[in-house]
């Protein structure tokens, strides 16, 4: 599911990162990081969104596929945390960024399933995880306060909403919320990229 | 002479018998540092929560048993603290973050 241009960004980004985090490549260009994890993070909505799809259409190779690669941009998205901050931020990174995708299934099986209480628990999940992942990146940098951090991940959450109620409706808007979906992560890519330039400025180059 | 004496005695008496000093693990990104800790009995460890979230501090316990402890912090600057008073291993979690593992390995006074 994942393009080859798209995967092979991923690598590049983490590979950039890690190699930046020895000191090999010192002076790294901190918009190199930037256009890195807006793919990574863009990547995620794509691939959820083709996820998800795949689920409600009833279409479980194609949803087991996509749920791989799914997880895939994970990991990536962990090894490139983790090559900054360490393999056990790294290592907390995943675990809870699985948690808000195994929060994203649960709410589309209720959707599926028209079992409105178990669509109101995932989202009152994926909201209250909103605050774990902004004390996270908080811990890691303190430059992102949590509450700030916490509030851009609700807005994800609620554009991949979005999209997946336009999917369960078979309302053609849903290209159009995919695409505002993937815009909006840059809400949370650009500022975790450049807080992480700022507090590590002699790995990232300010150009 | 005997005075020296005295004082010898006294701070080998103190050592034997005095409370082992607290150590301290962090929490911090959503891990426990360290991760294993090994004391001796009596030793009281304090977690110390650096993160902006409630974590639990949870002994993993057999299914049923009460957890040998399990304290709660609010949130940044909060703690816990409990004495091992028994050797063993205790492995402990977040309860509200399951992929948090940390372990206290305790031995008996004098081995550690």
């Amino acid at each position: 599911m994942q393009t080859i241009r798209t995967r092979t960004l991923g690598v590049m980004t983490a590979l950039a990162l890690g190699l930046a985090a020895r000191g090999a490549a010192q002076g790294m260009p901190a918009s190199d990081l930037r256009v890195g994890l807006n793919t990574l993070l863009a990547e995620h909505i794509y691939l959820a969104s083709a996820a998800t799809g795949a689920a409600l259409g009833g279409r479980m190779p194609e949803f087991q596929t996509a749920a791989g690669a799914l997880d895939s941009n994970s990991v990536a998205l962990s090894r490139a945390i983790g090559s900054v901050y360490g393999d056990d931020a790294g290592a907390a990174f995943l675990a809870l960024w699985r948690k808000h995708i195994g929060f994203v299934v649960d709410y589309t099986t209720g959707l599926a399933a028209k079992n409105k209480a178990k669509q109101d628990k995932a989202v009152a999940d994926l909201l209250g995880y909103a605050t774990d992942f902004g004390a996270f990146l908080n811990s890691a940098c303190p430059a992102l306060p949590t509450s700030v951090v916490a509030d851009l991940v609700r807005g994800h959450i609620t554009s991949l909403k979005t999209v997946i109620d336009a999917q369960a409706a078979g309302d053609p808007a849903l290209y159009n919320n995919i695409r505002t979906a993937a815009a909006h992560m840059r809400m949370i890519a650009d500022p975790l990229a450049a807080a992480i330039a700022k507090q590590f400025p002699n790995r990232f180059a300010a150009r | 002479m005997v005075k020296s004496l005295w004082i010898v005695l006294g701070a080998a008496l103190l050592a034997a018998f005095s409370h082992p000093s607290d150590t301290t693990v962090v929490i911090k990104g959503f891990g426990f540092k360290p991760k294993t800790l090994e004391i001796s009995v009596g030793t009281r460890v304090r977690w110390d929560d650096q993160d902006e979230i409630e974590h639990t501090v949870t002994a993993v316990s057999d299914s049923g048993v009460a957890p040998v402890f399990n304290g709660v912090m609010a949130g940044k600057g909060q703690s816990f603290s409990f004495t091992f008073d028994r050797a063993g291993t205790f492995v402990y979690t977040c309860s509200r973050h399951a992929f948090m593992r940390g372990e206290i390995r305790v031995t008996p006074r004098g081995d550690h």
